[in-house]
Order: C-alpha cells, then sequence, then structure tokens
C-alpha cells in the first residue's frame, strides 16, 4: 500500500514539473534564426529524395551481390 | 570476386546518374520543366534493351552454328533483361507522356511500336514455354529470336522516324542534336547508358549461372 502510494504520489509530481516547462510554440517552427540540417531541406528537399533513391539502390545491389556470391558457392560445389 | 570491376563499374555510375542525374544544372524548358532529367532514367532503359536484345540475337547465331546450350542460356537470359528494360521503358515512359504530353497513351508511333515489339518478345517467351526438348526449342527459339530482332530495329528505331511524333528525334529530325540533348545532359546521359547496360549484364549472368547450376544438378540426377 505504501509503495502504491508512493508511485502515484511520484507520478502526479512528474504532472506538476511537466507544467513548469516552456511551452513549444508555433514561432519554434517558423523562426529561421536557428540552424538546422538545412542542406537537407534546400532546393525543395530534393536532396533526401536522391538520399532515398540512392539507398534503395544500394538495397538492390547488396541483394544481388549476396545473390551473386552465393552462385558462386554453388558453383564451387558442384564442381568439387 | 572473379572479374568483378565492370559490375563496381556500373554501381559507381549509377550512383553518379542518380545524385548527379537529379542535382545537376539542366536546361530550363517549359513544359519539361524537371522532367527533362528523365532522360537518364527512361530513355537510357531503350538502349539498355537494345544492348541486351542485340547479345541475345548474337548467341542465338551462334547457338544455330554450334548446338550448345550454353549459349541457348545466355540468348533467353538476355531476352529476359532486355524484355525488363522494355517494360520499364514502357512504363516510366507513359508516366512522363501523362505530364509532358497529356496522357499515358497517345498512340503515338513509337509507342505504339514500343508495345508490339514487347508483345513480339512476350511470344518469344511463350514459344519457348511451350517446347519440351532442349534442342529443339534452342533451335527454333533462335530462328524467331533472330527474326524478332531483324524486325525490332526498324519497328523501334526507323519506322517511327518516318512519320510525326511526339517522341523528340522522330517527325524527319535527327534524334541527338544539340536541341534534344546539350553538353551538360550528355555528361550525365552517357555514363547513364553505361551504367543501365552493365547492370541489365550482371544481373542477366547471375541467371545465366544459374540456368547452368541447373543443368549440371539435372544432368546427374539422369545419370546417377
Amino acid at each position: 500500500m505504501k509503495k502504491i502510494l508512493t508511485i502515484a504520489l511520484l507520478f502526479f509530481s512528474f504532472v506538476a514539473l511537466a507544467q513548469e516547462k516552456i511551452a513549444v510554440t508555433e514561432s519554434d517552427y517558423s523562426n529561421s534564426s536557428v540552424d538546422m540540417a538545412d542542406l537537407m531541406r534546400s532546393n525543395g528537399k530534393i536532396y533526401i529524395v536522391v538520399g532515398i533513391i540512392v539507398i534503395i539502390f544500394i538495397g538492390i545491389v547488396a541483394y544481388l551481390i549476396y545473390t551473386d556470391r552465393k552462385l558462386s558457392r554453388i558453383e564451387k560445389s558442384i564442381s568439387a | 570476386m572473379r572479374q568483378s570491376w565492370w559490375k563496381i563499374l556500373a554501381i559507381a555510375l549509377l550512383l553518379y546518374t542518380f545524385t548527379a542525374g537529379l542535382l545537376w544544372d539542366v536546361p530550363r524548358l517549359p513544359i519539361l520543366n524537371e522532367t527533362i532529367r528523365a532522360l537518364y532514367f527512361h530513355v537510357t532503359m531503350w538502349f539498355g534493351m537494345l544492348v541486351a536484345l542485340l547479345v541475345s540475337m548474337i548467341y542465338s547465331i551462334r547457338y544455330l552454328r554450334g548446338n550448345n546450350l550454353k549459349d541457348d542460356d545466355v540468348a533467353i537470359e538476355f531476352a529476359n533483361v532486355a524484355i525488363l528494360f522494355g517494360m520499364l521503358g514502357i512504363f516510366t515512359g507513359m508516366l512522363w507522356a501523362k505530364f509532358a504530353w497529356g496522357d499515358y497513351w497517345s498512340g503515338d508511333p513509337k509507342q505504339n511500336a514500343a508495345a508490339i515489339a514487347l508483345l513480339m518478345y512476350f511470344a518469344y517467351l511463350i514459344l519457348r514455354g511451350s517446347l519440351t526438348d532442349t534442342q529443339q526449342r534452342g533451335r527454333i527459339s533462335a530462328i524467331y529470336n533472330i527474326f524478332a530482332f531483324a524486325v525490332y530495329i526498324p519497328l523501334v528505331y526507323i519506322l517511327p522516324r518516318m512519320t510525326d511524333s511526339l517522341h523528340p528525334g522522330n517527325g524527319g529530325n535527327p534524334g541527338f542534336n544539340s536541341y534534344d540533348t546539350d553538353a551538360t545532359l550528355k555528361l550525365v546521359f552517357y555514363p547513364a547508358i553505361i551504367g543501365w547496360i552493365l547492370f541489365g549484364t550482371w544481373i542477366a549472368t547471375v541467371r545465366i549461372r544459374m540456368r547452368r547450376v541447373e543443368r549440371t544438378l539435372e544432368d546427374r540426377m539422369l545419370n546417377s
């Protein structure tokens, strides 16, 4: 009972603490004074698209290399 | 890693195509806007198809001369890659056409010819699938493949140029001039062609080797 009470009180104290924080407002999203990863956001975020395509391509190539190697092993085991 | 330099070259060229192709400056033309970059992806598919079909046809001739099933493996797998490139070419072309010409399919001579060419090569696959004897399949499909290539070239690369077409390079004007492909476009376009051709060759060789392993195993089963 004592434990549960402690936990409950602790929980409420966290809520109370949270209320003391500074709220995130709309201006935090629209300001240009804070530098973020802006390179990736320039030119209509085209770099993101490039990144996505490159990731997909690397994935496909990795799969192809894996298949290629697996096949080489099978070829070796057959000729042996 | 036996003889893998060209695979690495293929990866490097395609990574270059994806990054430079999307980021570098291109001519700012009306209607086309950024879709001019599809040159590096849509048009290169057709170069890939052309080269793969050429290789397929050459190996069909070699098969007829030597009756070696290894040549037949090369012929069918390069035809498969050519069909893959052709289908990707048709679909990317349809998407591009929707935004450049206003419709997915406008009955453009080159669109129709490309569709007929694909049907012709689907028939090649059906022909192969309908024959069970390997030597007979190799022989008949090799002859079909040679004739199909002889039809493919005028159908896709000559006839559409002799009539009015929405595709650039058709309706009398040459395909490669300073108007459709300027120097900066070529800096990505040519490497992209080589990259796609090498990548297609890689896929084909993996599948050729698969066929050969399969045949070896089948022969062992029959002989044991």
